[in-house]
């Protein structure tokens, strides 16, 4: 009977053994396979900036189809004449609302469409304040993109005007277009 | 000595690089964007360019530009009708004749005028080896004709010229306008 009750004790020792094992394993599993991070806090308070430069209408905004939204301007109606040049002096401006000057880069960020057709788009900015010449843009031309306009300068209270001077070739046909997007690059002091 | 000298030239070329890499990350520069995006597109010219009853132009692909050539002979001519210019909108537009360039203009003398066979504004004039134009517009009414005129054209010696002119359209009450290159070749 003794020797009964110790064989039976020697295999209720074995199974809680063999539970321990099987349950100190799962914990090593699950640790081994549980993924670990460590959290580096980084926080910021967001605000309004009030940036001085804006854009406005100029006086051939109604033909050049000029929309402002926020920061962003859009001309949505511009058109040339095949094998002619077309200038539209006025379509929008940049006006620095601002008590200090700006500088300022202009970045022709991409042109597409129907380059092939297209031969030349230059952008020439002017001072409206002081009618003076600030800088021409070559956005395309010879069958490539221009170079940027880097380091301009926007007095404090002056507008700029953006004239656009669009040629296409003596082939386009009026099924062809291009879309220029330049953004106006300001440093944040 | 030697041994003591390279690890602080390592050290201090670690200062170097830490303090630009450093450096280069506080001065790094914050930009506003702010797009300026446009679609651009072709249209059917309104003006266009036809050849005059003089017989001496030739007009080029959309009627938008042309070349006239007209012979200089020593007697003075008028060749009154060496392009027609056609208004197909309903609007009036002012249109002028602006020069672009030239050569060998001291060969010959002349005046170019637009008119539209009753009244006549002079544009430019060749005179003395040089041209002036007069930016005097002139008004085509809508749906109208006018014409390009060579007056008193009077060849001073012999060779060929040339003279590279825009024609200017003012876009009804814009301050838009449009170019149209034509070119003059006397003979």
């Amino acid at each position: 009977m003794e020797v009964k009750n110790k064989m039976k004790k020697n295999g209720n020792w074995k199974k809680a053994t063999k539970i321990v094992v099987l349950l100190i394993s799962s914990l090593f599993i699950g640790v081994a396979s549980a993924a670990l991070y460590d959290y580096m806090y980084l926080e910021a308070s967001v605000g309004v900036e009030g940036i001085t430069l804006e854009w406005i209408n100029g006086t051939d905004a109604d033909s050049a189809g000029t929309q402002i939204q926020g920061l962003t301007a859009t001309l949505t109606n511009l058109k040339g004449p095949p094998n002619g040049t077309r200038i539209y002096s006025d379509p929008v401006r940049l006006n620095n609302t601002g008590t200090t000057s700006v500088t300022f880069d202009v970045i022709i960020e991409d042109v597409s469409g129907s380059t092939d057709q297209l031969d030349s788009i230059i952008v020439r900015i002017y001072n409206v304040n002081s009618s003076s010449w600030v800088g021409n843009l070559t956005v395309w031309s010879n069958g490539a993109k221009g170079s940027d306009l880097t380091g301009l300068t926007i007095p404090s209270g002056n507008q700029l005007r953006f004239q656009w001077e669009i040629t296409w070739k003596a082939t386009a046909s009026t099924s062809d277009s291009v879309s220029v997007q330049l953004k106006v690059k300001v440093p944040v002091s | 000595m030697k041994k003591m000298t390279h690890p602080f030239t390592i050290f201090l070329t670690s200062l170097v690089v830490s303090s630009v890499l450093s450096f280069g990350v506080v001065s790094g520069e914050i930009y506003d964007n702010m797009p300026l995006v446009s679609s651009v597109g072709v249209m059917v010219p309104y003006v266009v360019l036809q050849e005059g009853a003089d017989n001496v132009s030739i007009i080029f692909t959309n009627q938008t530009s042309a070349m006239i050539t007209l012979n200089a002979t020593l007697t003075s001519t008028t060749y009154s009708y060496t392009l027609n210019i056609t208004n197909n909108s309903a609007n009036p537009l002012n249109l002028t004749l602006q020069i672009k360039s030239g050569t060998n203009l001291d060969k010959i003398n002349a005046t170019i005028t637009l008119h539209n066979g009753t009244h006549t504004e002079t544009q430019i004039e060749i005179s003395g080896g040089s041209a002036s134009e007069t930016d005097v517009p002139f008004t085509i009414q809508g749906y109208s004709t006018i014409y390009i005129e060579v007056r008193n054209l009077v060849e001073n010696y012999a060779g060929t010229v040339y003279l590279h002119v825009y024609l200017k359209i003012d876009e009804y009450n814009v301050s838009t306008y449009i170019l149209y290159p034509i070119t003059f070749k006397f003979t």
